[in-house]
């Protein structure tokens, strides 16, 4: 199945990015612009973020997601543009002005410091009573799970553990902004997944606003209030994670978050397009003209096996090839010629006995049919 | 829509507090270079575009110099010994150095200081010591089957062993941040010992093998002691200066030639500036420290390089120690002490070698601080790269400049009687100044070598924590830094010990060094009062390493828990 | 705490090496000589001076004599100097040139011989004694090898010596420029380059400083060191077996010299070094050293100098080897200094 990350981008007219609500916005972004020399890591990006919300910014390397959160904290200033943070205009503050605790992938913890002492750096250099730092750090440190660990150094602790000081280090200030520059790439599959939830009920317990990067979709619908999807400088789209799964704003987005048949085709007429000799129902093909050429994207749960789904289109498929995972299953089908993957759970991979080289009708509903413009149209 | 509909605004960032300490310190580093470097380099390099009168007289100087078969003859014979000793030098020197950084070898202490020896002793002690061994008098004299070690063989030999500590302080630097979980992931890919050399360790060097190539040529190049001594007949760029300067007092000339000595500062810089573009900072925060598990079939060898080399310098050494007893080389071959009483041989006596223990202590005490804070600034003073860039340059070019050349700038910049600073000429303070400046380039190159492998978000974690830079600089850089700044201070103090060229102009009656002194006897035929000298520096240079060992070895003790694993 | 030990151990001898003000008021006039003078002979040369002038203290700045001229030059927007007492005449003449030494005509300087004061008046230098250049003959050496003594310049010709002469560099050394002066004043221009062509094919290296030669003779690394007498009498006094040869064929000299330097804050002071340093009291002081002194009158004491040395000297006008200076040094340079390593 190909990975439509690394097919060709949407046309640019797919970008429907709604401008935010800026009114009663906590953090807000507009307009920003930054460049190293030719490269241009942010393209005019304008952004809003409430109070007290988990927003993940997502993309593949290179998209300006950190380039943004740094120009947020101030730490690599926006040529143009301006950000406002609680009503404060901040663009041209230095990090310390600001008002953001932040983690790093690489946790930058001072290694010549004990975790107690990581924790309670910004409080003792207010010059607070040590008996006063010493109780918040060991309340933070309580927070993230390590009351226990405060008197070692960063190397004696797993990289799971030094985050969690980390994390502790960044709130300890009270910052209004969290911000978290891909704080779980660095770590294993399982202590990623449970950090994520600490974190995300950490924060929920906090209210504090967060602001995460990742290139990890899985992480970012798992965790984010919203998603701030960004392509090449630009943002492709904002949505709650469902929103942006279910109604991806354009072609990338579609493609970078979650699995997605993507074919080639060509609207027919208002209900339907063709792709190769197969003509599937789509009900956005009203919004083409006819002959505009497209593509289609269906989700792998949204081919359906179950005998019954009743209207939709049908396709008759072969299996190729099963790809277990557990409790789902990814199918290989070839219909007309076009390769598909459905997902099914495995009760219903049992109940089919699908096995390669088994037929089997599928069906397709037109509301789950996703149309794009195709970029590469003109030069067909 | 508002956001939309206005303009952006472009965004001027206003500085902050931290911005500006950072800018102030690259400023003064910018300030103390160009008051201790450029103006006087600049007021000597004026001279090479003026003739005796001080008339301008454009090229004249150089087109003179083009002409001239026997300096440019010099200028091969000085890049061809240069690239040789480097070619040598460095393969050497990493070999030792990865021993001393990746390998479970036993005696890495002991190493380590040995592999340190030559720069406490004066750059004569080698040459001194070739001339018993191989000398037409030599005691192996027949190893060279009718060779001659004057000239090319014996200054080669010589600086290999002179330009080997920097090499190796730099290299072990370089080494010492390894990222052990870079070596696991390796083992684990079942990738090759050779494979792992090649794809993780050398690339990680590449940096410090870039720095110590540059800084090994340019010593080798600019060198003028060695050559002297021990080159015999054959003309090099540094004797060169010395041939126009004090034999001719040609100071248009000795300019000239000092410009063209320069050259490799640029060079160095460029490549410098290639070598930063592709070192990325190997060592983050989350880095595991690489412990060296015991395997002999690496440790084995590694041990026996570093022994041979050990046992030469030691050897070499040892040949000069028994020169120092001896009464009169080589016909009188029984030993005395009476070349210790330098009071016999130099009116300053035992003065001049507790002068030299002043100068190198002040030069020592101040150059380390100020070369690792200015190094500091270059690195993280990120909103005037510009400023940063030019200071760097300057901070690379006195590698390259011959101290001959510096200590004559010395005289015509500070002894004017314009000069507000002219109050320092005479003193101790002038001595200690132009050590700091003269050595002031190796102690960079490792500052920064050590600065680029810290994380560079510590800065942007203090900044979002509200802590002043200079707090986290004192609280968190220096710490970690410290075996390195102390590598520092004592380069420039055993620099400070031993240097001559610079400081023979400088010097006042009663500041005259211990180095200065020993060059004064080894020109009135006393060899054995010189050497004597050379191993009183060295002792004293030993002592003070010694010292730094033993401090080594409690700041290990009492960071143990946060620098291994 | 380990901070707190450990800097005050950094500090302790730093401290200890703090300038501390000298408290007794200095009521002697401190002068400052910079001088190429043997370092064996200042403390002799300082006591004598100072008993005989009282309310002077004599302060030595001494190197060899390029560093030291190298130095006056330098510094001749701002000159640090006194008096100058030991110094090459070339290196006088040079300073002249440039208007950096103060006329005076110490009492006395008309007793001295009309070679030993500069031609200017009053003169603006004095000579004090002249040393010449000699062969250092390695007599060790010479059995080893079986070499046959020299006697003449000429006999250096011999190709028994191929690859066993040092020499100084005149290019670098004051030195190898008086030898090679030597050889132009008594042979003339065109024999003097002959010999030299030919002296190049025995000659093993050319050293940097006009000691180095005499020194490795007297180590037996070479032979043969062409230098200067007062180095080979010192060597040979230290027990190195060395013979010293003044060839009989006519030597260059060069002579040590005086003078006040232009800018000096203690003129009265130098006025009286000056006297000091022409009269015979001094004469007899250099004597004891030198075997040529400024003042015809005075006998000198110093040992292992060949008889009628005086009559070897060869016809040096130091005027015009000064002028001509640069021609000689470009003509040696071009005809022998490319020779990039020495031959076996």
């Amino acid at each position: 199945m190909p990975d439509i990350a690394a097919a060709p981008r949407s046309d640019s007219a797919a970008r429907q990015v709604e401008a935010p609500p800026t009114a009663g916005a906590y953090l807000v972004a507009e307009r920003l612009t930054k460049r190293f020399g030719s490269f241009t890591a942010l393209d005019d990006v304008s952004l809003a973020i409430a109070r007290g919300e988990f927003v993940c910014f997502l993309g593949p390397s290179g998209c300006g997601k950190t380039t943004l959160l740094r120009a947020i904290a101030g730490l690599d200033p926006q040529d143009e543009g301006r950000i406002v943070q609680d009503g404060r205009d901040v663009s041209a503050l230095s990090p310390s002005r600001r008002d953001f605790g932040i983690v790093f992938q690489s946790y930058a913890l001072f290694p010549n410091m004990t975790v107690l002492a990581n924790v309670g750096y910004g409080l003792s250099a207010q010059g607070r009573r040590r008996s006063e730092v010493e109780t918040r750090a060991r309340a933070l440190l309580d927070l993230v799970g390590l009351a226990d660990q405060w008197w070692k150094y960063p190397a004696q602790l797993s990289g799971g553990q030094q985050q969690r000081v980390a994390l502790a280090r960044a709130i300890a200030m009270n910052p209004g902004l969290l911000l978290l520059d891909e704080p779980l790439s660095a770590l294993d599959a399982l202590v990623r997944v449970h950090l994520r939830a600490e974190i995300k009920s950490l924060q929920r317990r906090l209210g504090i606003t967060t602001i995460m990067v990742t290139h990890d979709q899985e992480e970012a619908l798992s965790v984010a209030d919203r998603i701030v999807v960004m392509n090449r400088g630009r943002i492709e789209q904002v949505g709650t994670p469902d929103e942006v799964y279910r109604t991806p704003a354009s072609f990338f987005v579609a493609g970078f978050v979650g699995h997605m048949n993507a074919l080639p085709g060509t609207v027919t007429d208002a209900g339907t397009v063709a792709v190769g000799r197969a003509l599937i129902a789509a009900d956005a093909a009203r919004d083409f003209p006819t002959g505009a050429a497209v593509q289609v994207c269906i989700r792998p749960e949204d081919i359906l096996v179950h005998p019954g789904a009743q209207n939709g289109t049908w396709l008759a498929t072969a299996v190729r090839g099963i790809e277990y995972l557990g409790s789902i299953a990814r199918v290989s089908l070839e219909a007309h010629g076009l390769p598909l993957v459905a997902e099914m759970s495995d009760a219903a991979l049992r109940s089919l006995g699908l096995v390669p080289g088994v037929s089997i009708t599928v069906s397709i509903a037109p509301s789950r049919v996703l149309l794009f413009p195709r970029a590469d149209a003109t030069k067909a | 829509m508002t956001a939309a509909a206005r303009a952006a605004q472009r965004v001027r960032p206003v500085r902050s507090t931290d911005d500006v300490v950072l800018i102030a310190v690259v400023a003064l580093g910018g300030l103390f270079l160009a008051v201790a470097l450029a103006a006087p380099l600049g007021a000597l390099l004026a001279k090479s575009f003026q003739d005796e009168a001080g008339r301008f007289v454009g090229l004249a100087n150089y087109i003179r110099y083009v002409e001239t078969p026997a300096l440019l003859g010099s200028l091969w014979n000085s890049l061809w010994v240069a690239a040789l000793t480097t070619a040598i030098v460095l393969p050497l020197a990493f070999g030792y150095a990865y021993a001393l950084t990746r390998s479970a070898m036993p005696g890495k202490a002991f190493f380590r200081a040995i592999a340190l020896l030559p720069i406490l002793a004066p750059s004569l002690l080698p040459a001194l010591a070739l001339i018993y061994l191989f000398g037409n008098q030599g005691m192996l004299k027949p190893l060279l089957m009718g060779g001659t070690i004057y000239g090319p063989a014996g200054i080669i030999v010589s600086e290999v062993f002179y330009c080997f500590p920097p090499a190796v302080l730099i290299l072990a630097t370089a080494l010492s941040g390894a990222d052990a979980r870079l070596y696991e992931a390796a083992e684990a890919l079942r990738a090759s010992r050779i494979r792992v050399m090649r794809t993780v360790t050398l690339p990680a060097a590449r940096y410090g093998m870039v720095s110590a190539g540059f800084v090994v040529f340019t010593l080798v190049i600019t060198d003028f002691g060695i050559p002297k001594v021990i080159g015999g007949s054959f003309n090099v760029l540094a004797t060169d200066v010395y041939k126009q300067v004090v034999g001719q007092q040609n100071f248009q000339m000795g300019a000239v030639v000092g410009m063209v000595l320069l050259a490799p500062a640029v060079l160095a810089y460029l490549a410098d500036g290639w070598a930063r573009r592709r070192q990325t900072s190997s060592v983050s925060a989350r880095a595991v420290p690489y412990v060296a598990k015991r395997r002999p079939k690496r440790d084995g060898p590694l041990l026996l390089h570093c022994a041979v080399i050990a046992a030469l310098m030691l050897g070499l050494i040892g040949v000069a120690a028994w020169g120092s007893l001896i009464t009169f080389w080589p016909w009188n071959l029984s030993l005395t002490l009476a070349n210790y009483e330098f009071g016999r041989f130099d009116s300053a006596g035992w003065g001049s070698w507790w002068n030299s223990v002043t100068l190198a202590a002040w030069t020592a005490a101040i150059g380390a601080p100020l070369v690792f804070v200015f190094a500091y600034g270059m690195e993280k003073a990120k909103t005037v790269p510009a400023l940063a860039g030019i200071v760097r340059f300057a901070a690379t070019v006195p590698l390259a400049v011959p101290g001959l050349v510096l200590g004559i700038a010395y005289i015509f910049y500070f002894n004017a009687p314009a000069n507000p600073a002219g109050f320092l000429y005479g003193t101790t303070g002038i001595l200690v100044l132009n050590s700091i400046v003269h050595f002031y380039t190796v102690g960079h190159l490792a500052s920064v070598t050590a600065l680029k492998q810290l994380d560079p978000e510590f800065e942007s974690v203090a900044a979002s924590l509200k802590v002043p830079v200079w707090r986290s600089f004192l609280a968190v850089t220096v710490p970690i830094s410290l075996p390195v700044i102390l590598d520092v201070a004592i380069y420039l103090f055993v620099n400070a010990m031993t240097t001559v060229s610079a400081v023979v102009f400088l010097y006042a009656p009663d500041t005259k060094p211990a180095s200065v002194a020993l060059v004064q006897m080894d020109e009135a035929g006393q060899a054995s009062a010189a050497a004597a000298m050379a191993i009183t520096i060295l002792a004293t240079s030993a002592a003070v390493k010694a010292l730094h060992v033993w401090t080594d070895g409690v700041i290990a003790r009492r960071t143990q828990a946060w620098r291994s694993r | 705490m380990l901070r707190r030990p450990l800097l005050a151990a950094l500090a302790a001898p730093l401290l200890a090496t703090l300038p501390i003000a000298v408290a007794d008021a200095q009521q002697r006039t401190r002068l400052t000589v910079y001088t190429a003078l043997e370092n064996e002979q200042l403390p002799e040369f300082k006591r004598a001076a100072e008993a005989a002038l009282p309310g002077i203290e004599i302060v030595w700045v001494r190197d060899s004599t390029g560093i030291v001229t190298t130095r006056l030059l330098a510094e001749k927007e701002n000159p640090r100097a006194d008096v100058i007492w030991g110094l090459s005449v070339f290196s006088l003449q040079r300073l002249e040139q440039e208007n950096m030494l103060l006329p005076y005509t110490p009492s006395g300087a008309e007793a001295l011989r009309p070679q030993f004061r500069s031609s200017a008046s009053p003169t603006t230098w004095i000579g004090m004694d002249a040393f010449v250049s000699a062969v250092c003959f390695n007599t060790a050496v010479a059995r080893q090898r079986n070499l046959p003594t020299p006697s003449t310049w000429a006999d250096l010709l011999d190709p028994a010596y191929r690859g066993l002469i040092a020499m100084p560099n005149p290019a670098s050394s004051g030195t190898g420029l008086l030898t090679i002066a030597g050889w132009l004043g008594t042979m003339g221009e065109e024999q003097a380059w002959a010999f030299m062509t030919k002296l190049h094919e025995n000659v093993a290296v050319y050293t940097h400083s006009g000691s180095a030669p005499c020194n490795n003779a007297a180590r037996g690394e070479y032979a043969i060191g062409l230098s200067f007498d007062m180095r080979a009498v010192t060597l040979k006094n230290q027990g190195a077996p060395i013979e010293i040869i003044v060839p009989s064929d006519g030597v260059g000299f060069d002579l040590e010299g005086a003078a006040i330097v232009r800018g000096t804050r203690n003129e009265a002071a130098g006025r009286r070094l000056m006297d000091y340093a022409a009269s015979e009291a001094a004469m007899a002081l250099y004597g004891r050293y030198y075997a040529l002194l400024g003042h015809p009158g005075v006998t000198p004491s110093v040992q292992g100098y060949p008889a009628a040395f005086a009559e070897r000297l060869a016809k040096v006008d130091f005027g015009e080897v000064a002028t001509n200076r640069d021609r000689i040094l470009a003509e040696w340079s071009r005809r022998f200094d490319a020779k990039s390593a020495p031959r076996n």
